[in-house]
């Protein structure tokens, strides 16, 4: 009996210490939509685990949850997107970029366009006056893009009127004219568009700011400063899977991963508008995200965005 | 008996119409499924136990967040309800909290209790906090003052005074107390599980609307139907055994 | 006889409503209360009854004066002492059935369950409610409803037993007969007991000595000893001319001073 206790006594003592040596357990919150493709890839083909990485990932709904839990301790690593963030260093919560994300295309099909009816006349900003646009939340990105996209058309922002749907109505609610127009991500922007009851009008990204970065990886600057070499094996896995999504895309293995984890139908998946995966991130383009910021009023003149460092040495970056 | 034979009815009615709806494309949208669609999800995932999974996680969440959340709201409510002095700066902070809406609590909650079930129980025991409360101190105030001086003069001390007159006193507006945050604490978790996490009925409905899979969402959401039932009717029973003597009075 | 139980020079205000002006109820009542006597004390209605036998019993604290029991002022409602509502609806336990309403003061006390059971049978025996254990008091008739506040104030154990028109509420018949049994009961458990009543005759029939209260603010006028004889029967004692005597002389004066009153208000 005594034997016996002991014997687990100091299983308990050593095992900890001999796991620790090996693997390091991560937890990881993500958005489950196609912005976590890479970092599924990389997560079902085995490079975190190669890298000693044990991953526990937690769905969440939105920017706006993962970067709280980082900076509450109890997540390492979130996706969020590069509003949300730059947003949350300003009220003075210590994050870095480790990791890019996806960034949009240079040319439609894009990874989210705004719809409307086609029998609506609506075709730009301008025609958008005195009616309403749907955004998924006011004061986000989506929000922030379509305001400069009605204005890069001519429309008067005083005019417009923005509401706030969630993605997955937004069909729907122009269908029954709930909102005139809506800024439609993938997949909902395809399914709909099958139905031949909306047509897009309308790119923001391509039309305001190619190329624009939109989701990115972030931890905590003190989790950073304490475990560099953590990040540097989950930003080098990561990136392996942002190779494997590149190299294949759209083929069989790849429509059944994003299809297995998003648990999105293969056929809407093959599809649907995907984003750009990259590995490094255009300090130049995340200046004119913030100069849009600052435009829209979600950064006011006095507040001091440090470019560089929001963006830790895992980002490879260029000018 | 005919007013049963006449809801059952009704319900019968609106399920055809939902069916018939869906089938024959008077509902135009992806997001609207057939009832037989949803029916077939939902006895797969009956089979498969995974629902059973989704519902037991939902259910633990709401009862220990409920059970928190009514103990405060009753215990600080007898306190509020019988001193006087204490009642005088501690209403007007309930009064300043109480209107504000979970939703708007979460981001900043999240800094402090995280994602995980520690803000979801929070979250629900919040909700249901108030109500308690407030239905708790109105029932103590509402104690004749008779009963009490019955007591006194019976000899009872203030301890017994609260646990054997005022309690039971205030029982029956305890108990619509209950009735009322029964339905919040199921709401309130579903919405909680909707911000983050992996398990239970508000993570399968946001999932499921983000995966267009409209049947699985409907699914969850015809379970949840099921369970505010017959939460009320369990509710109803207890009330029955707890109280019997208000409702019997009341016809007297 | 030394004064067993003492009232002296109590005088009760109540704040009036909203205008915060004080209304003075009791302006220094006096009254000595011999131990096992039956004292009544009659006044108007609305005159300060309640309010007088409350500050006897501890549960409202005189404005002025105090009350003495062996000599002794008290501070709250004193062990032995039971005072009896004359809403007697509105002071049982409506959760609890007559036999737990019966026990509830033997809980209190800490009294052993079986003690409790036996004690609860041989009261509600005493009060002739035998059979109706189970039933909730809503169940049950008025004159019922005070027999089981009766025989839960017994249970208490009391040596005073104050009565705040324990009858006014009941018919006529159930008077008569609850009026005999609470003078069987008095006499039996050798209680002190203090009624008060607004009905002459009731205080005639059941008390040694009755006491008059003047109308607000009041205070303890005149106090006469019957002497009539004991035991007492609802009918023959009613028919006594000493008792018819007392009756028109104590009527006489609660009426005449109340016709008194009406030119001055
Ligand atoms: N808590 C109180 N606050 C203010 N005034 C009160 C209060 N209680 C009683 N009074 C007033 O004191 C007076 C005497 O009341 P009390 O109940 O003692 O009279 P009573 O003789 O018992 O009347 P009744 O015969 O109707 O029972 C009444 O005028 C009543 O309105
Ligand atoms: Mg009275």
């Amino acid at each position: 009996m005594l034997t016996r206790a002991l014997a687990i006594l100091l299983l308990c003592v050593c095992l900890p210490a001999g796991a620790l040596a090996q693997t390091t357990k991560l937890r990881v919150s993500t958005n489950q939509n196609i912005d976590a493709a890479a970092f599924e890839a990389a997560k079902a083909n085995g490079y975190f685990a190669e890298e000693g990485l044990e991953i526990d990932t937690t769905p969440v709904v939105g920017g706006a949850v993962g970067l709280p839990a980082v900076a509450a301790g109890q997540v390492q690593i979130a996706a969020s997107n590069l509003i949300t963030i730059v947003l949350g260093v300003k009220n003075g919560l210590p994050f870095k970029i480790i990791a890019a994300g996806d960034a949009s295309s240079s040319a439609p099909p894009d990874l989210a366009g705004v719809a409307a009816k086609p029998e609506s006349g609506i075709k730009s900003g301008k025609e958008l006056e005195g009616k309403r646009l749907a955004v998924n939340t006011r004061n986000n990105i989506i929000w922030m893009f379509a305001r400069a996209w009605v204005e890069a058309t001519g429309g008067d922002l005083r005019k417009v009127s923005f509401i706030e749907v969630p993605f997955p109505q937004m069909v729907d609610a122009i269908r029954q004219g709930r909102a005139d127009a809506a800024f439609i991500v993938e997949p909902f922007l395809s399914v709909g568009l099958k139905s031949k009851e909306i047509e897009v009008i309308g790119w923001p990204y391509a039309t305001v700011l190619k190329n624009a970065p939109i989701s990115q990886w972030v931890a905590s600057k003190t989790y950073i400063d304490q475990n560099p070499q953590v990040i540097d094996k989950f930003v080098r896995a990561y990136n392996r899977g942002t190779d494997w999504i590149n190299e294949n895309n759209r083929n069989e293995k790849w429509v059944s991963l994003i299809s297995g984890y998003t648990r999105i139908a293969p056929d809407i998946v093959r599809t649907a508008a995907t984003p750009l995966f990259v590995k490094s991130m255009d300090v130049g383009q995340i200046e004119k995200s913030i100069e849009l910021m600052r435009k829209h009023g979600l950064l006011q003149a006095g507040d001091r965005i440090d470019v560089p460092g929001l963006l830790y040495r895992t980002v490879a970056s260029q000018k | 008996m005919k007013k049963r034979t006449a809801g059952i009815v009704l319900l019968i009615l609106l399920l055809l119409l939902w069916e018939a709806s869906a089938r024959f494309g008077w509902v135009k949208s992806e997001n609207w499924p057939t009832l037989v669609a949803v029916l077939e999800v939902t006895y797969r995932q009956l089979l498969s136990g995974e629902l059973s999974l989704v519902l037991a996680a939902s259910m633990a969440r709401m009862i220990v967040g409920f059970v928190i959340g009514s103990l405060c709201g009753i215990l600080l409510g007898l306190l509020l309800g019988t001193l006087r002095t204490l009642d005088g700066f501690l209403t007007p902070l309930v009064e300043a909290v109480r209107p504000i809406p979970v939703p708007a609590i979460i981001p900043p909650l999240i800094l402090f209790l995280g994602i995980d079930d520690a803000l979801k129980i929070f979250v629900v025991a919040f909700s249901v906090f108030f109500p308690m409360l407030v239905s708790t101190v109105g029932g103590v105030r509402n104690v004749d003052e008779t009963l009490i001086r019955t007591a006194r003069t019976l000899q009872t001390t203030q301890g017994s005074i609260l646990r054997f007159v005022i309690l039971p006193a205030a029982l029956p507006s305890i108990m619509s107390g209950f009735r009322i945050s029964l339905p919040l604490a199921l709401i309130t978790t579903v919405v909680a599980e909707m911000i983050a996490g992996s398990s239970g009925i508000g993570y399968v409905i946001v999932r499921a609307q983000y995966a267009m899979q409209p049947q699985e969402m409907y699914s969850a959401v015809l379970c949840l139907m099921v369970i505010g039932y017959l939460l009320n009717l369990l509710f109803l029973l207890f009330e029955r055994r707890l109280i019997p003597w208000y409702h019997l009075s009341e016809n007297a | 006889m030394r004064a067993f139980l003492r009232v002296d020079q109590i005088s009760k205000s109540y704040i009036d409503g909203a205008g915060g002006a004080e209304a003075k109820i009791l302006n220094s009542a006096s009254l000595e209360i011999r131990e096992s006597e039956f004292l009544a004390v009659i006044g108007p209605s609305g005159c300060g009854k309640s309010t007088f036998l409350q500050i006897i019993a501890g549960l409202m604290p005189p404005t002025s004066g105090r009350v003495l029991l062996c000599d002794k002022p008290i501070s709250g409602p004193p062990a032995h002492m039971v005072y009896l509502f004359q809403q007697y609806n509105k002071s049982l336990f409506p959760w609890r059935t007559v036999r737990d309403n019966v026990a509830f003061p033997m809980q209190m006390r800490g009294a052993a369950a079986a003690d409790i059971e036996q004690a609860c049978r041989d009261y509600i025996r005493m009060v002739g409610l035998a059979g109706h254990e189970n039933r909730y008091p809503w169940q049950l008739s008025g004159g019922m409803q005070q027999r089981v506040a009766i025989a839960r104030a017994l249970a208490a154990e009391p040596r005073i037993l104050l009565l705040d028109e324990p009858l006014s509420a009941v018919d006529a018949l159930t008077r008569m007969e609850l009026q005999s049994l609470i003078l069987e009961i008095w006499e039996r458990q050798k209680l002190t007991i203090l009624l008060v009543t607004h009905d002459v005759d009731e205080a005639v029939f059941m008390a040694d000595r009755v006491a008059t209260l003047t109308v607000s603010p009041a205070r303890i006028d005149s106090i006469i000893e019957t002497g009539i004889p004991r035991p007492r029967d609802p009918i023959t004692t009613r028919e006594r001319p000493d008792f018819l005597t007392f009756r028109r002389d104590l009527l006489n004066t609660l009426l005449n001073r109340q016709h008194a009153q009406i030119p001055s208000t």
